[in-house]
């Protein structure tokens, strides 16, 4: 489904931030990034959706290849396409403030879908019902909660109906009470069989919800594989620093 | 872009010139001004939408003499000739002075009237007797303070003639100076002898001094080379004067005297050229007498040897038989005054103001338009536009709008591009105003978080549909205050529209002020329709503000 070979990513005037990272997420699979601040997570992201041009490497989504140097103007086709394969959760949510919830979340079916209001509003208020947003439509975005915010910056992207969905920091901001919400929703949206990689610096969606873990420290992949094998019995120094942190 | 191609497109030519085309047309379109005032062109006292004045019927005369009726255009004094090179209008029939400059770059009809300059002074004044006492200091030991108007004959003459000995003030009214005399800020002014006349009942604090010098002719300018309309309005002046019809004209606004005797000289030459109604002015002395009354002194005698007695506001005695009846002359009536102001003059004043708010509405959605697509383009577009994009804000910034107008109206037509007046000023006004909008919407832009412009690419959306659906929306709700500040001064800057020929609010204030000597209350009125016409913009706004505020900004 998603392929990201040999990665590289400086930006001008900077350290590199990712130094050759490859990874693989099959259809349905849950890939969770974790790694201290820095490591380079949010960048990966970035690349994959086209948002930041990399250096070196490639980026597959099904057939579309991205390669080094996109440009925003030139490449705007290809980008698009790749943008509608794969969903962006950022992690300063990016609602539309001049927008209401329902807005938000028709504003992508209704203009680049090209559906019609009364369906995409229809397909909008049921997943808010399954969200516990119901009740919200119709409220501005500053007037929510932060959980409440987060659920709606999900829906917003899944509203788009893509194979795979990128979530980036999905709990940093949130009290526990309240990330314990959102992660409800992930795990949901995960055994519903939704692609997905999300960058965390916890591990408690990975140990719930992931099928495969990498660890990224200073823009190189140190270690991957299933949780179960990378969280109970951790080969690298640093998964094993941020587990300690984790139950400090 | 594409407004301004549209209005260039469809702008239509205007169309003058000679005397065949304007025997086709029916009609002779001559420029003045009517904020010049008496006893040229001015509003009416009973009907302010109506003119009047001696050059009025002086053009009716000619126009029947070339077999089509008279049209007035209305344009600033001194761009009158502007309007003419550029085809606006076929001929300058203003109160223009012949000169040597001018009669080369335009074509000069024989003089319709011979005017003198006028010392005029206040009554109570006894210092001043002659143009002597004049180059003497006041009582308080300053240089005497003598108001002229701007570009003038008056003006040159006083400089001839006193030199530094006294300080010359410049006024862009005629009757400016006659009021600042009277209120003693200066202590005398030169006047054309027609408006000292004219205006001598308006002004009781005022006297002449000396006889009218600085001899002078007013002429009708055609275009250069338009020998055809000229002759013909020559023999037209030649065929009033020997029917006595000019003459009947200029008793009617007091305007006669024995200096005109020098026209029927002038026409008699005519008859060289085969005018046959110049044959009928005979060889002999001109038939109005000059009983009494003193000769103008020489052009450009200076000094106060000038004999006394003989005044430009009291005219020679008329010949015998051609004076016309009292209740057909011209005279000012009282200055009137308060509340009758305000009935006489408030309709046209609203009038006015309807051009004021049709120029400011047509304009400022273009200006908006226009703004945002420069804004895009400087902060989205490819390198290669934006460097002239920003070209465009700077030049538009900081050149006058004035000076725009000028280009627009008095140049483009050289190339080619004619626009009428109307069109011009929609479109100099917008194009203006885009520059300063452009800068606006260009800060409004850069305040919206780049995220949310990458949350809406993420979307799917191209750049231009996040554009319009997620950054402009936002940004409007940050610059609703700074562009409703634009547009109540592009509402007050509509008033530039004047120099390029448009009479609205502002114009028409100094067009009744010219004319009625009620200053007063007509700025009060002219200020009372400006503000009631802006502040329930500002009104407007500030609800706009607060409920677009309820909606808005920062998650």
């Amino acid at each position: 489904m998603i392929e990201v070979r040999a990665l590289e990513k400086r930006f001008v005037g900077g350290p590199a931030v990712l130094r050759g990272v490859s990874l693989a997420v099959a259809k349905g699979a849950v890939a969770v990034v974790i790694g201290p601040s820095g490591s380079g997570k949010s960048t990966l992201l970035r690349c994959i959706n086209g948002l930041e041009p990399f250096d070196a490497g490639e980026v597959r989504v099904g057939e579309l290849v991205l390669p080094p140097g996109v440009d925003p103007k030139k490449d705007a086709r290809l980008l698009q396409a790749v943008r509608r394969r794969v969903g962006m959760v950022f992690q300063a949510l990016h609602l539309f403030p001049h927008m209401s919830v329902l807005e938000n979340l028709v504003a992508g079916p209704r203009h680049v879908l090209g559906e019609a209001r009364e369906a995409a509003e229809a397909r909008a208020l049921e997943l808010l019902l399954r969200m516990n947003l119901r009740d919200k439509a119709r409220a501005m975005p500053r007037d929510l909660s932060g959980g409440q915010q987060q659920r709606v910056a999900i829906a917003r992207t899944l509203l788009m109906r893509p194979d795979a969905i990128l979530v980036d920091e999905p709990t940093s901001a949130l009290d526990p009470a309240t990330a314990n919400e959102v992660l409800a929703v992930m795990v949901e949206l995960a055994r519903d069989g939704q692609t997905m990689i999300a960058v965390t610096h916890s591990f408690r969606f990975a140990r719930r919800a992931a099928t495969q873990v990498h660890v990224l420290a200073d823009g190189v992949e140190v270690e991957s594989g299933p949780p179960e094998r990378v969280l109970e019995a951790p080969e690298h120094e640093v998964t094993r620093a941020l587990l300690e942190a984790e139950r400090a | 872009m594409l407004a301004l191609g549209a209005l260039v497109c469809f702008g239509r030519v205007a169309h003058a010139g000679d005397l065949e085309e304007i025997r086709q047309r029916g009609r002779l379109v001559w420029g003045a001004d009517q904020e010049g005032g008496g006893p040229y062109v001015y509003p009416r006292e009973d009907d302010p939408r109506q003119v009047t004045g001696f050059e009025v019927e002086l053009a009716e005369l000619f126009a029947t003499a070339l077999g089509v009726k008279s049209e007035l255009a209305q344009g600033n004094w001194d761009k009158l000739p502007d309007l003419l090179r550029t085809g606006k209008i076929d001929v300058v029939l203003n109160g223009y002075e012949w000169s040597a400059e001018r009669a080369t770059t335009m074509a000069a009809s024989m003089p319709y009237y011979v005017y003198g300059l006028q010392l005029l002074v206040r009554k109570a004044d006894a210092s001043l007797a002659s143009w002597d006492d004049l180059g003497t200091p006041g009582a308080s030991g300053d240089k005497r303070r003598v108001g002229v108007l701007t570009g003038s004959a008056a003006e040159e003459h006083v400089r001839r003639a006193l030199g530094d000995r006294v300080t010359l003030v410049s006024y862009d009214g005629n009757t400016d100076a006659m009021r600042e005399v009277e209120t003693e800020k200066l202590d005398a002014t030169l006047q054309d002898t027609p408006i000292a006349s004219f205006y001598a009942p308006r002004f009781p604090g005022l006297r002449p001094v000396g006889a009218p010098v600085g001899k002078g002719y007013y002429v009708v300018y055609a275009r250069a080379g338009e020998l055809g309309l000229v002759q013909a309005l020559d023999r037209a002046t030649v065929e009033l004067l020997a029917t006595g019809k000019l003459e009947a004209l200029y008793r009617k606004y007091g305007l006669w005297d024995d200096a005109q005797a020098e026209l029927f000289a002038i026409a008699r030459m005519a008859r060289f050229y085969g005018v046959p109604a110049a044959a009928a002015l005979g060889d002999g002395a001109p038939r109005a007498p000059a009983a009494g009354a003193p000769s103008p002194g020489p052009s450009g005698d200076a000094g106060g040897t000038q004999s006394t007695g003989g005044a430009a506001g009291s005219a020679p005695p008329p010949a015998a038989g051609s004076e016309p009846a009292a209740s057909d002359i011209v005279r000012l009536g009282e200055r009137k005054r308060g509340w009758e102001v305000v009935r006489d003059y408030a309709g046209i004043l609203v009038e006015s103001a309807g051009l004021t708010v049709v120029l400011s509405l047509l304009s400022f959605p273009l200006a908006i338009a226009l703004g945002l697509a420069v804004a895009i383009g400087r902060l989205y577009g490819p390198r290669l536009v934006r460097a002239p994009l920003g070209a465009y804000v700077e030049l538009l910034r900081g050149t006058p709008l004035m000076l725009q107008l000028y280009f627009i109206f008095f140049f483009l037509p050289e190339v080619g591009v004619r626009l009428p007046a109307f069109a011009t000023a929609i479109l100099g006004l917008a194009v203006n105003y885009s520059a300063y909008e452009s800068e606006i919407y260009r800060a409004g832009l850069q305040a919206v978080p780049p995220g949310q412009m990458e949350a809406a690419l993420a979307l799917g959306m191209t750049r231009g549909q996040a554009l319009r659906r997620v950054v402009v929306p936002q940004a409007a709700r940050i610059v609703i205050p700074p562009v409703v500040n634009d547009f109540i001064a592009l509402f007050k800057d509509t008033s530039v529209c004047s120099v390029i020929t448009l009479v609205e609010l502002t114009k028409r204030y100094s067009v009744l002020s010219m004319s009625t000597q009620a200053t007063i209350e007509l700025m009060l009125m002219t200020a009372v329709l400006y503000l009631g016409m802006s502040y329930p913009l500002a009104v407007v706004s500030r609800r706009l503000e607060k409920r677009l505020g309820q909606r808005a900004l920062v998650t």
